[in-house]
């Protein structure tokens, strides 16, 4: 009797094991969206989940006519299957994130690389992309070298732009049609050595130096900010765009340290992140006291050091609700060629869990967003083979996203 | 043995007819192959050992890969070459076997090592300059350690010391433990000159690949033979792996892995074994000397 127990138990388990093997969705994997083109570099910019599960990336690849990197869209299934792509024409290029969704339009921003002006470009999640919107004040004056673009309600967005004849960083509030609502410019410097300013933005747009952390978002009581180059420095610059008030500014050390991620919190609360020549700080709730006259240094802000991570690392920041939780998302890249991703409690700024993705060949993160079935894709760029920029997606499904913030 | 069947006839007289007479001369020289009314020596339990070889293919269901093309609509491009029947496998475990009447049932639980590969091939190039081109070939081998318990039916075609057997059966498999090993070896004509590489080997444990069971159906060949009471056994199996292995749910989450561009593809596992019994029996007729029933 007991033999037959034992055989029916083995079986017993071995069914159960083999019968649950199965998954109805997948909603975890790992996607490499190769192309057998030596010598053509793909980079994501941003990513959007599409009404029917799928992903739009946009992204940015060479083209033959152009300094500026050109505006590439890729659109893959709910699985990850790539579906079809698209290189803008030459016309325009330097795709700027947010890829920013409103209904199932999607909107981003780019340049002309004739006229350098801002462009706002909608498209469809079946990657239909409408005619370039031109940006322009109601007096005909362009807004030159978008930088970062970001929605700030259902029909307004931030668009960060560079004025190379007059050296300022200019902040534009404008709504989905192009129009230009409020615009204000801010001196990068006057009397001083502006090429030492100019030639890392320059770089930066023809992608011949480092990609800086230029931001765009909403604080406190109306105010709006920018992370950009403000009188000789990157900085966080917290502004009105409806009066010439002298701006509160975080300043950095001319370009070498600043401010790599802010978001609001409350008050004078920000999560934050912040590089100082090289090294990279996570602060999840940075007391950011500053005001007209009284200017602060992100060097004295303090944080968690990362020296794991990349100097001067790309670090992506987002409020989410994840598995019920207020979670401040910190995505970034480490040393070791993998992305990691941090969780931290919105309310306490506590480190919930952590979890890393990508190895053997080096990955690094481009942006991420929170899925239908509470998950999270997360897209970056991984060097095929070593060599080959590739866009990459990782999709991490709820039980997943369950074990990030349990510390697992 | 000649001189035992001439005390017989002496005893009972000629057995009648020629059938008869050849069925008591057979009886007397081979005493083991009497048959017996009697339910003990009809009955024989045998334990012993066995150790052996085996060589696995794994034949792919359905395909699966992290890469994605944007500019070869072949899917086919990134499936998976799977070499079969090459990589030696061991295994070794226990015997135990109910004989009655010609017919068996085995119980041989074994420690079972499969070992399959595959490759995949990959190409990037440069429609305007030969020279910038890069081969890869990305080598998977796996190892895959199973506690197996098959459950086997034999029939003896004779019973003489010489036995030829068949077997079917069945089997359960626990994974104890599965490893990778991913070599990448490649030829780089952009480097100046056509430059043969090969990476270090990444050998990863993979044992989330992989779900714990594994059943299958077996059949074989045997062939035993007793030298005294012991009886050595040869035998040739084949299984037939009836479920898919790869774990589904894991099939992306090793960063290793799945970092370099693989997952695997859903599996089943067929095996040829070979492997040596050694065995003794349980049950002994005490005659002028112990003899094993058989």
């Amino acid at each position: 009797m007991k033999k037959y127990i034992f055989w029916l138990g083995c079986w017993a388990l071995a069914a159960c094991d083999i019968s649950d093997n199965k998954i109805e969705v997948l909603d975890r994997f790992v996607r490499i969206y190769d192309n057998a083109t030596f010598n053509r570099a793909f980079t994501p910019v941003d990513i959007q989940q599409t009404p029917d599960g799928g992903y739009l990336i946009l992204g940015e690849t060479e083209i033959s006519d152009a300094v500026f990197p050109g505006i590439y869209l890729m659109k893959v299934d709910a699985e990850g299957n790539f579906l079809f792509d698209q290189i803008l024409p030459g016309d325009y290029a330097f795709p700027v994130g947010d890829l920013m969704r409103v209904g199932e339009q999607y909107y981003f921003f780019c340049l002309q690389p004739v006229s350098l002006i801002a462009h706002l470009v909608s498209v469809d999640a079946g990657g239909q992309v409408g005619t370039p919107i031109p940006i322009a004040d109601d007096e005909g004056n362009p807004v030159y070298y978008p930088m970062h673009a970001s929605l700030i309600n259902s029909n307004e967005m931030l668009l960060l732009g560079y004025d190379k004849d007059n050296q300022e960083s200019v902040l534009t509030r404008l709504n989905l049609s192009g129009t230009v609502q409020q615009k204000r410019a801010y001196s990068i410097g006057i009397g001083g050595d502006v090429d030492e300013v100019e030639e890392p933005i320059i770089n930066h747009f023809t992608r011949n130096g480092r990609k800086f952390p230029f931001l765009t978002g909403v604080g406190a009581g109306g105010q709006v900010f920018f992370n950009g180059f403000y009188n000789f420095t990157f900085s966080f610059v917290l502004t009105n765009l409806g009066n010439e008030d002298e701006p509160a500014v975080l300043q950095g050390v001319a370009d070498g340290a600043g401010l790599s991620a802010a978001l609001f919190l409350e008050n004078n609360t920000y999560a934050t992140a912040r590089f100082s020549f090289g090294q990279n700080y996570i602060l999840p709730q940075a007391d950011i006291q500053v005001g007209p006259g009284n200017p602060g240094s992100s060097e004295d802000l303090g944080g968690n050091t990362f020296p794991e991570l990349n100097p001067n690392a790309t670090i992506k920041l987002k409020r989410l609700s994840l598995a019920g939780r207020d979670v401040l998302l910190y995505a970034s890249d480490t040393r070791a060629g993998q992305i990691i991703l941090l969780a931290y409690d919105t309310v306490s700024g506590q480190l919930i869990g952590s979890t890393y993705l990508g190895f053997t060949n080096p990955y690094e993160v481009a942006s991420f967003v929170k899925t239908a079935d509470e998950g999270l894709a997360v897209v970056g760029t991984t060097y095929v083979a070593g060599r080959f920029p590739r866009i990459c997606l990782f999709k991490l499904n709820a039980d997943e996203v369950g074990q990030l913030l349990s510390g697992n | 043995m000649l001189s035992t069947a001439a005390t017989a006839w002496a005893e009972h007289g000629p057995p009648r007819g020629p059938k008869a007479r050849r069925k008591a001369f057979f009886t007397q020289c081979y005493p083991g192959e009497e048959k017996s009314n009697d339910p003990f020596e009809k009955a024989q339990w045998w334990i012993g050992f066995k150790s052996g070889a085996s060589l696995t293919q794994a034949v792919p269901d359905e395909r699966y890969t992290p890469f994605s093309s944007t500019d070869n609509p072949d899917l086919t491009y990134y499936h998976k070459e799977y070499v079969d029947f090459k990589d030696w496998g061991a295994e070794a475990g226990l015997e135990i076997t109910f004989f009655y009447g010609g017919f068996s049932a085995s119980f041989q639980p074994a420690y079972r090592r499969h070992r399959f590969t595959y490759t995949n091939d990959y190409q990037w190039f440069d429609t305007e300059n030969d020279q910038n081109t890069l081969l890869l070939r990305y080598t998977q081998d796996h190892k895959l350690d199973y506690l197996e318990f098959p459950l086997l039916f034999k029939y003896d075609f004779t019973r003489t010391a010489f036995r030829p057997s068949v077997f079917l059966g069945g089997y359960i498999s626990t994974l104890i433990e599965a490893q990778k090993t991913l070599t990448i070896n490649g030829t780089d004509f952009a480097s100046g000159a056509q430059n043969e590489f090969v990476n270090e080997e990444i050998i990863v444990g993979a044992r989330d690949l992989f779900i714990k069971s594994q059943v299958g159906l077996m059949g074989g060949i045997g062939l035993s033979y007793n030298v005294g009471n012991v009886r050595l056994a040869l035998q040739g199996l084949y299984r037939y792996g009836l479920n898919n292995i790869t774990d589904v749910k894991n099939r992306y989450v090793n960063n290793r892995l799945a970092g370099a561009g693989d997952a695997l593809d859903d599996l089943k596992l067929r095996n040829i074994s070979v492997t040596l019994s050694c065995l003794f029996p349980m049950r002994f007729l005490r005659t002028g000397s112990f003899r094993a029933v058989d």
